[in-house]
């Protein structure tokens, strides 16, 4: 179940670009998505699209099914989208149900709105290392510590989160095993069956996080961290000249998609 | 160096550290030994400030340990906790040690270098861009010790640092604290009774009170005492008990070469 692409190491210029680039310029490319219309333009943007997941190598493997999850919602989009819009020229008639041509289009442009967005977000989680996109989004918050925004907090805060999710999920199946072995079944049985394997699962899990919580706090606290303090930072962003000339080109597809919406 | 005077503490009603006064010994390597439940390690985290005791005093070289000072002590003690997964804070070894120097606000560009020199003081160079899931329980550990020793110079404490290792995990942990106790003040929290032979001071809690303190010799001597507290002898003074029972002429020793030896031309 890899929902947002997990990260996969090739050494291709899409990974090895600054996560502040890759940031600015899936914002960017979201705005230029939003902000048209035109079958042209989406064609324009989908080939761009599709040569980016090209070029970071992961065209292949987890992007087939994303895809294949929006199927479903594409086909009940169209079932909406055909009693619900009766625009457009009437295309054809199936029944007493008249088919609109506005029904038709409405549903490909969000069909491919979605592909557009989930591959972006997806070659954004493919090629940054979960690290370096906590670093990356501090260093692109740090104008909210104006306003008194936690930044760093919010930062150490994510990269510990990521840090223990393969921990919980270790722990979960440990707990799994220990609970079947007293005699829970967590596949089979009815609902309710089920309900009580999962909170035989959830008490230990909490119990155990809670646990884990206040050991790490106190180990956070005796090497010294604390939030009022000044800190130095181990590691460090530097953009180079393929960031630059990178965020220029995406810039170049936003204007040309602005282009081909309005002027043409 | 450390300095226990008239301490309580407890976390409900009744006292877990029950009036406790002691002097920790400076560059020595002392063990606190005792049952589960018997405060030994709640001392720890009296020493660190991570609680605040009822009444009594703590000092560390002479500072008296407050709210307001706990950096100054931090950056004398360090410690070494039980579970060697839940004290790995970053991603990565090297970004584990980096946590401690960030909190330090030591200069960026020289953390590499201080990173590799502790990661190699601990044996654990060759791991550096490692993720803590794929590293031994021993090997996390190491870099909780490394990671404690960059921030901490003066003395570390080992809160029964190997309970959750193996043997092997165990014997490496041993054997770098053998190397630390050079020049540095060593304090080990443990049950772990053969440990005391290679200590310079012992201190024995029995339900939050301090029952017997002094030297390895001083402690091994009151055989009954230790009994009558239900702690476990080390191999070797189990092995000369028994011999006196047979009416083989040993002496209260820690050496297990010594018993071999006597009791070899005994036979």
């Amino acid at each position: 179940m890899t929902v947002l692409g997990k990260y996969t190491h090739y050494n291709t210029l899409l990974h090895r670009l600054d996560p502040r680039t890759k940031l600015l310029s899936l914002i960017i490319m979201v705005v230029a998505i939003l902000a048209t219309t035109k079958l042209s333009v989406y064609l324009f943007l989908i080939v761009i699209v599709f040569i980016a997941l090209i070029t970071a190598k992961i065209f292949r493997n987890s992007i087939i099914n994303i895809y294949k999850s929006l199927v479903f919602m594409g086909l009940m989009l169209l079932v909406f989208n055909v009693v619900l819009i009766k625009t457009g020229t009437v295309l054809f008639v199936i029944g007493n149900i008249s088919v609109h041509q506005n029904a038709i289009m409405q549903t490909v442009f969000v069909w491919m709105r979605l592909i557009m967005l989930l591959s972006l977000s997806t070659l954004l989680t493919a090629t940054t290392k979960p690290l370096d996109l906590s670093l990356g989004l501090e260093k692109s918050m740090e104008p909210l510590k104006k306003w008194h925004v936690p930044v760093n907090e919010i930062a150490l805060i994510i990269s510990i989160s990521l840090r223990f999710i393969p921990v919980f999920a270790t722990e979960a199946q440990k707990i799994m095993k220990a609970q079947t072995a007293r005699g829970i079944d967590f596949e089979k049985g009815k609902l309710n069956e089920k309900m009580r394997g999962i909170v035989a699962l959830l008490v230990p899990l909490f119990v155990s996080a809670f646990q884990k919580a206040t050991d790490l706090a106190n180990a956070m606290e005796v090497r010294g961290y604390s939030t009022t303090k000044p800190r130095t930072k181990y590691r460090v962003l530097k953009m180079n000249k393929n960031d630059f000339a990178f965020l220029m080109l995406v810039l170049l597809i936003f204007i040309t998609a602005l282009v081909l919406q309005y002027a043409l | 160096m450390i300095k226990f005077e008239n301490v309580r503490f407890g976390y409900h009603e009744t006292d877990v550290i029950n009036n406790v006064s002691f002097n920790i010994p400076k560059n020595k390597y002392t063990c606190i030994v005792g049952h589960n439940g018997s405060g030994k390690s709640t001392i720890a985290k009296l020493i660190m400030g991570l609680e605040n005791c009822r009444s009594g005093k703590i000092f560390v070289d002479g500072i008296e340990v407050n709210d307001s000072n706990l950096d100054v002590i931090r950056e004398k003690i360090g410690i070494v906790f039980q579970n060697p997964d839940n004290q790995f804070i970053a991603t990565t070894v090297e970004d584990d040690i980096a946590f401690t120097l960030e909190n330090a606000c030591v200069p960026q560009h020289q953390m590499q270098k201080i990173i590799e020199e502790y990661a190699t003081k601990v044996g654990m160079q060759q791991y550096l861009k490692h993720d803590p899931e794929k590293l031994s329980g021993g090997q996390k550990q190491r870099v909780a010790l490394a990671s404690v020793l960059v921030g901490s110079s003066e003395a570390i404490i080992f809160d029964e640092a190997t309970s959750m290792l193996d043997p092997e995990g165990k014997q490496e942990i041993n054997q770098l604290i053998t190397e630390l106790k050079h020049n540095r003040t060593i304090i080990s929290i443990t049950h772990d009774m053969e440990e005391l032979l290679n200590a310079d001071y012992v201190i024995v809690l029995e339900k939050g009170v301090v029952v017997m303190e002094g030297t390895p010799d001083v402690i091994f001597s009151d055989i009954e005492k230790l009994q009558q507290l239900r702690l476990r002898l080390p191999f070797v003074l189990q092995v000369i008990l028994e011999a006196k029972l047979k009416n083989f002429n040993v002496n209260n020793t820690m050496r297990i070469e010594e018993v071999v030896e006597v009791l070899c031309r005994s036979v």
